[in-house]
């Protein structure tokens, strides 16, 4: 079965100008929030991106989604790097990449009614005529469990899982061919977790769709997942078949993470390794490895030498000069 | 939650004193013609400074009184409303438009137009803008129509600030995101995601104003910069009345009751717009863990 | 093991909110006690009222709003409820301390953290100048912040949102409560430091025996810190047990569907089993059990009458019509 790639990400690089060099605030600050991070998303699958906060993992997606220019690096869609796109071009991208994010309160606009808000990416391409767009929100609906008399009520009247499969209809509307999901669930009540996860699950499959899930949460990125990339401080660390990290993890971040997850099983003994100190200052980063003041298996060549992403056995990436040796 | 629930709780509370004053002289300004017993400019210099009717020498002719010129002070005031509440109105709209416009771009668009139009604004704040009335007026000449100009001119700037303000906190939402991410031109998105929200602050601020710029315009009538005699108007009423108050006190009176009355009925209405709105606002958008 | 004393006791808590929109019943007639040295968990989701439980219990409930309309809340024989403001002021801070969610909301930003840790000590220990330094920097190494004596200096604003978690598990050791209330204490954090702060959590409950209250919706947390649970939904207590019969023993229908919706580490499942239905309005309860509408046990007499609570073991008691078959 030949896999193919729908987007490459290759030696992408984001950083933020914090401040400006000046009379009073002295010199410019640069927050390398994405660091040289390179990966492919495969048409059908999932690509799980993890990390804890601050580590770049929602600067990827938004400059994924062209909200952000990257400061190094390219974005590749169908071969071509999207940063050279004409408009025309821009308008195809975005109608094949949508995005769903994790704020249900925040993402819908509190005074346009449902309806309109899941017709609007249609409307601003020009898709059907108005008819025909009413009739596409009303199968929207459908398809993500609402009901069709929802489309003229206003956001307030809904639940926070209601909210979600709204903007999961809008993000639909265009039939895309990536979904960029960014912590879609992370704000929603456990009990509703469950149902809009099998809600992704079910469109995925139905519409062959491909999903980039942003995530902190684990065990839902093992759950949904079938690749995972692991994050630290603006680059990815571990990168394997999600059974492959979850069940064989090398980094020690990697293990820290995994030994760190609470099971809800009282009976299991859990000894967490727990790691030491704060995440460094992203602002001021060390030479060398960036895990290098909180790992637990830390050598002088880590302070000096920073680790590059390598396979150690097929398919199974990782940073760190332990492992992979120099 | 149904929306008419909501809408009747608010509807409770509104204040029905600032409601009452507030229509009843937007009554008296529309339907002036009819309601005025006399000609605001009829003058009959006989019946000068006769005192309102309940006072030695009142009768039921003139209610409130008549002026130096023998006009009666009632009607006088009664379109001495419609000169106010026009200015004010007309103003508020003309401010209101200048500073929208202004502030939306400074906020959404940020850098350095942002610090542009922010450097007018605080140029524009630092001159007391008696003096740039002065100017202007001076330049153009005083009338009806040059006052709303000036005044329109002038108050563009608490707008501004204002939408500026909502602007930031709104821009950076996730559905302005998700706008963009749609393919929505930057137009669109001014007008559909980022006015909207705006709007409610606009309303609550236009209302507040409109007391502002009717004591702004009687003051500058009050110096004879605004609408000329004999079109009767409660800041000239007020500076005619000023040399006699020690013994026709009505002259000066009643029109400052007016400007007093109706500027304390739009505070009161824009309070209650500013309680209905916003947490009506904050409860929809914000859910709780 | 011997019995251990109960220190608080509720019974028949009502918590009740007058809104504009209507009566929102937070609490609805809860009863449940904590002995010494035990550490009892209250799980739910938004609008459970776990939180406003606790709230009740520190004579915290918003004004004019809110109102403890029925119940007793007896700690040692005397009833908090009954006591008035200048008392409640005088039992918080020394016999009960809350940590909660977000630790910025109960740091001030004005004054640094050697300023409002002296605070804390000073209500149980009169020290003045050095001497209180000198205590205040003891008890931040205790709760492992590092450099102490100069971080003594610093201002809420720079701490990180462990180290601020840190700072109320140190101001709550200050004060050496009998009963620590943890609302949500690691909900904001990243994983890895959740890990460190449960653990220093879990030191200090060995060391000084105190009563703690821990209130989450992570039941993995939940599994590995407390030994008594109460499950709560829409304002009253579907179930309590003990741990380990919470876990496997369970006989309410939602703790159950909240169990099986968690997606599991290592067990990959192709659908999660989830909780159909929306979260609680509490502006308009059903009649009978609020968990009706989404509970695939409901039987008829569910929507009319309430289940009373019964007795499954012991300590184990649940409201349920249908608990036997469960």
């Amino acid at each position: 079965m030949k896999e193919e790639s729908i987007l490459t990400v290759k030696n992408l690089k984001k950083h933020f100008n914090i401040g400006k060099a000046g009379f009073f605030s002295g010199k410019a600050k640069t927050l390398k929030a994405v660091n040289d991070v390179s990966f492919s998303l495969i048409r059908g699958q999932t690509f799980g991106l993890v990390g804890e906060s601050g580590c770049g993992k929602s600067t990827i997606g938004r400059t994924i989604l062209k909200l952000h220019k990257p400061t190094n690096g390219e974005i590749l869609y169908q071969g071509k790097n999207i940063e050279n796109f004409e408009s025309k071009e821009t308008m195809s991208y975005r109608r094949n990449v949508q995005a769903v994010f994790q704020d249900p309160y925040g993402s819908l606009n509190p005074r346009m009614r449902i309806g309109e808000f899941i017709e609007e990416p249609m409307l601003v391409h020009g898709f059907l005529n108005s008819r025909g767009r009413k009739e596409r929100v009303n199968e929207l609906l459908d398809i993500v469990g609402l009901s069709t008399d929802h489309a003229r009520r206003f956001p307030h009247e809904f639940s926070g899982g209601q909210r979600q499969r709204i903007c999961i209809a809008r993000a639909l509307s265009l039939n895309p061919k990536l979904v960029i999901l960014d912590e879609p669930v992370s704000a929603l009540d456990v009990s509703i977790r469950a149902q809009i996860l099998n809600l992704l699950m079910d469109l995925q499959e139905e519409f062959d769709l491909t999903y980039l899930f942003i995530s902190h949460d684990l065990s839902v990125v093992e759950h949904i997942s079938d690749y995972v990339a692991v994050m630290y401080l603006s680059k990815i660390v571990e990168m394997a078949p999600c059974d492959m990290i979850f069940n064989n993890p090398l980094h020690p971040y990697t293990r820290a993470l995994l030994s760190a997850i609470l099971v809800p099983d009282p009976e299991l003994s859990q000894q967490a390794i727990i790691l030491e100190g704060d995440i460094s200052d992203p602002l001021n980063l060390e030479q060398g490895c960036s895990f290098q003041n909180r790992c637990f298996d830390v050598c002088d060549e880590c302070l000096g030498k920073e680790p590059q992403l390598l396979e150690v056995e097929p398919n199974h990436l990782v940073a760190c000069l332990k492992i992979t040796g120099n | 939650m149904p929306k008419s629930n909501k809408i009747w709780v608010h509807l409770r509370n509104a204040p029905l004193g600032g409601l009452a004053i507030f229509f009843l002289f937007l009554i008296a300004a529309f339907f002036a013609e009819y309601l005025a017993p006399h000609s605001p400019t009829d003058q009959n210099i006989t019946n000068a400074l006769r005192a309102p009717c309940f006072f030695e020498g009142g009768t039921f002719e003139h209610l409130l009184g008549t002026d130096e010129l023998g006009r009666d002070i009632l009607s006088r005031m009664i379109f001495g409303a419609r000169i106010s509440l026009l200015v004010g109105f007309v103003a508020v709209v003309l401010s209101g438009f200048i500073g929208t416009c202004l502030g939306l771009v400074s906020g959404y668009f940020g850098g350095r137009i942002d610090s542009i139009i922010m450097r007018f604004v605080d140029i524009q704040l630092s001159m007391p803008y008696i003096l740039i009335a002065l100017a202007l007026i001076g330049a153009l000449g005083p009338s009806l129509r040059n006052i709303i100009i000036v005044i329109g001119i002038t108050s563009w700037v608490d707008y501004s600030r204002v939408v500026r303000g909502e602007v930031l906190s709104i821009k950076n939402k996730e559905f302005v995101d998700l706008a963009r991410i749609a393919g929505c031109s930057t137009f669109r998105i001014i007008l559909k995601h980022i006015l909207p929200g705006v709007a409610n602050s606009l309303i609550v601020l236009g209302t507040l104003m409109l007391g502002r710029i009717i004591i702004f315009e009687a003051a500058l009538s009050f110096l004879g910069l605004g609408v000329q005699p004999p079109t009767p108007s409660w800041g000239i009423m007020l500076a005619d009345g000023r040399q006699y108050l020690t013994f026709a006190w009505w002259l000066a009176t009643f029109p400052g009751i007016a400007i007093m009355m109706v500027v304390l009925g739009t505070n009161l209405v824009g309070d209650w717009l500013r309680d209905t709105l916003d947490p009506k606002q904050r409860a929809a958008v914000r859910g709780k863990r | 093991m011997s019995e251990k004393e109960i220190i608080l006791e509720v019974r028949n808590l009502k918590t009740h909110f007058f809104t504009n929109m209507g009566l929102i019943k937070a609490v609805d007639g809860s009863s449940f006690s904590l002995r010494k040295g035990q550490t009892l968990g209250i799980v739910g989701e938004s609008g459970s009222g776990k939180s406003i439980t606790s709230l009740s219990i520190l004579g915290l409930v918003p004004k004019p709003a809110g109102k403890i309309v029925e119940g007793e809340i007896l700690y040692c024989g005397e009833d908090l409820v009954k006591k008035s403001q200048q008392e409640m002021r005088e039992f918080r801070g020394k016999k009960i301390f809350m940590i909660s969610q977000d630790p910025m909301t109960s740091l001030n930003p004005v004054f640094n953290i050697g300023n409002q840790l002296g605070e804390a000590v000073r209500r149980r220990q009169n020290l003045n100048g050095r001497n209180l330094k000198e205590k205040c920097i003891e008890i931040l190494k205790q709760v492992q912040i590092r450099s102490a004596e100069t971080r003594i200096n610093a201002f809420p604003h720079e701490l990180s949102g462990g180290m601020k978690q840190r700072l109320m598990i140190s101001m709550a050791l200050a004060c050496r409560p009998e009963i620590l209330i943890a609302d949500e204490p690691t909900t904001a954090l990243d994983v890895t430091i959740q890990a460190q702060i449960l653990q220093l959590m879990m030191e200090i409950r060995e060391k000084y025996k105190t009563s703690i209250i821990l209130i989450t919706h992570d039941l993995g947390v939940i599994a590995r810190f407390c030994d008594y649970v109460l499950v709560m939904y829409a304002g009253k207590i579907v179930e309590k047990a003990d741990i380990k019969t919470l876990f496997k023993r369970n006989r309410h229908p939602y703790t159950k569907g909240l169990l099986n919706s968690l997606p599991h580490l290592g067990e990959k499942q192709h659908r999660l089993m989830s909780i159909k239905g929306q979260p609680p309005d509490l502006l308009n309860l059903p009649a009978g059990c609020p968990f009706e509408p989404r509970c695939d046990y409901a039987v008829e007499k569910c929507s009319f009458e309430y289940p009373s609570d019964e007795s499954v073991g012991k300590g184990h008691q649940v409201s349920c019509w249908r608990w036997r078959e469960i």
